[in-house]
């Protein structure tokens, strides 16, 4: 893919298309004059945080969604048309609610990524086989013991998917917030690049955002999905 | 008597499924439900379970009224119901831990039961990497270690082949034999059902009611009386009697053996 991207760059030979070259040499320069890294570290940061936020929110709903029915039936439906909202739609409310702050571009990223997260978790929660909850009551567990020790485990593997699909939906919220509200971060770094013509520094920070999914990924999903497979069975994912 | 059910009425969705059953349950006894598919024997056990509430009429116990499940009433499912993200080991441990046993027995409680089911060997393996014998024989592990006075069994034995269906059936039923386990068995099996049952509570109509209690422990006109009790077609072509004869030779084999191990 390299090869044929370095090739492609020396063909068509315009500024419009920047060869490896070019945009490992744009890193370097924004990783030694610190703006990457101060970029990288802002979007890293409010990544970590929206997500968490997205995460504990959207399992909590997803599951008051499954588990009681007058929320299910209400908030539950409007799940399915909130999720067709792109998030970025999110930010003009989220201004005039915040103002121009970090709540603000939190608000969008939470919205972003609760959605699938809670979709999923709903969904899984309500095909948990009724046996193993039957099962766990008449061994005595009952209320956050149920919840915990079956009802959640048993979930899991769709809550993992939602949360895999989520952390991208939080990814995308944030860079688009990121371009629309000037507030610095990798989304602003690409704003910055696009306004100076720079299109290896564009490039460059589309290699980190991909080298951030690849590592995520690497790290913590497929970490968890093999653990999952070795336990419940089914094809690696 | 270890348990009474007594005119007990149970619905779904108001709709009434169950009508007016009575029955007791003593200990050491086998009692086995059977009726058509969909009748209402699955509900019936989950009544005795504790998990679905009379919309009329009580469930006694020794210790009074049955208002919730309680760990004296284990519940084992057609697949066995082990939860698949623990190892056998820790399905066992899990029910081991709610049982209340101190935490200094559980290993060894652990290994006597697996043991016991003839699974020694396969204690860390997930349910996922387990026979369809094995699950089920996990399952009754999980069971026993709740100790409890009855064991309520849905279907437990279908989907498995006739050795190891028999081979499970006599171990197990020597098993509970021995330790005065009471059991309820829902099987459309009426084979299995007179091999297993000293009673069976035939449940038939809409709503279901207990339309016979046919007393089968040593009786070799059990099945037919079953099979009258339920309105089979007698009219069987030469291959289906042929199958069925085969069936009942088994079936009353099997309760030989079962009664020896008693």
């Amino acid at each position: 893919m390299l090869s044929i991207w370095a090739i492609a760059s020396r063909l068509y030979a315009s500024p419009l298309l920047p060869g490896p070259d070019h945009v490992t040499r744009a890193l370097a320069s924004s990783v030694r004059d610190g703006s990457l890294s101060w970029a990288l570290a802002t979007t890293l940061g409010r990544l970590a945080i929206g997500y968490v936020l997205a995460l504990v929110f959207g399992v909590v709903f997803g599951f008051l969604c499954a588990k009681v029915a007058w929320i299910g039936s209400s908030l539950g439906r409007a799940l399915t048309g909130l999720g067709s909202v792109p998030s970025v739609c999110w930010l003009p409310l989220a201004i005039l609610w915040f103002g121009l702050s970090e709540t603000a571009i939190q608000v969008v990223v939470v919205l972003g990524a609760l959605v699938p997260i809670a979709i999923a978790t709903e969904a899984s929660v309500r095909h948990v086989p009724s046996e193993l909850e039957q099962v766990g009551r008449t061994m005595g567990a009952r209320g956050i013991v149920l919840l915990a020790t079956i009802t959640l485990p048993a979930a899991a593997v769709g809550i993992v998917a939602g949360a895999k699909l989520g952390f991208g939906f939080a990814v995308r919220a944030l860079l688009a917030a990121e371009l629309v509200f000037v507030s610095g971060g990798l989304g602003q770094l690409l704003e910055t690049g696009r306004d100076m013509g720079d299109t290896a520094l564009v490039a460059s920070v589309i290699v980190v955002l991909l080298v951030i999914g690849q590592l995520v990924e690497w790290a913590l999903f497929s970490r968890v999905e093999r653990a999952l497979v070795r336990r419940f069975g089914g094809a690696p994912a | 008597m270890l348990l009474r059910v007594s005119e007990v009425t149970l619905s779904h969705g108001g709709k009434p499924v169950i009508a007016n059953a009575s029955f007791e349950l003593s200990r050491g006894e086998v009692v086995a439900i059977v009726g058509r598919s969909g009748v209402g024997k699955s509900t019936l056990l989950a009544a005795l379970a504790g998990l679905l509430a009379p919309a009329r009429g009580t469930i006694f116990t020794r210790h009074g009224k049955l208002a919730a499940p309680t760990p004296r009433h284990a519940i084992v499912f057609q697949d066995g119901a082990l939860f698949p993200w623990l190892t056998l080991e820790d399905n066992v441990h899990y029910a081991l831990v709610r049982h209340g046993v101190p935490r200094g027995e559980r290993k060894a409680r652990c290994k006597e039961l697996i043991a016991r089911v003839r699974l020694a060997g396969h204690e860390k393996k997930f349910p996922h990497e387990l026979s369809g014998g094995m699950k089920k024989r996990g399952a009754f592990a999980r069971a026993l270690a709740m100790e409890p006075e009855v064991i309520l069994l849905d279907e437990p034995f279908s989907a498995l082949d006739v050795a190891t269906r028999q081979e499970l059936q006599s171990e197990l039923f020597a098993l509970f034999a021995s330790r005065g386990t009471a059991v309820v068995i829902v099987t459309h099996d009426l084979e299995e059902a007179a091999a297993l049952a000293d009673r069976v509570l035939v449940l038939d109509g809409t709503p279901a009611t207990i339309t016979h209690e046919v007393v089968v422990r040593g009786d070799p006109a059990a099945i037919a009386k079953l099979e009258k009790a339920l309105q089979l077609p007698e009219e069987d072509s030469d291959a289906d009697l042929e199958a069925r004869d085969s069936d009942r030779d088994l079936a009353l084999d099997l309760g030989d053996r079962v009664a020896a191990l008693r």
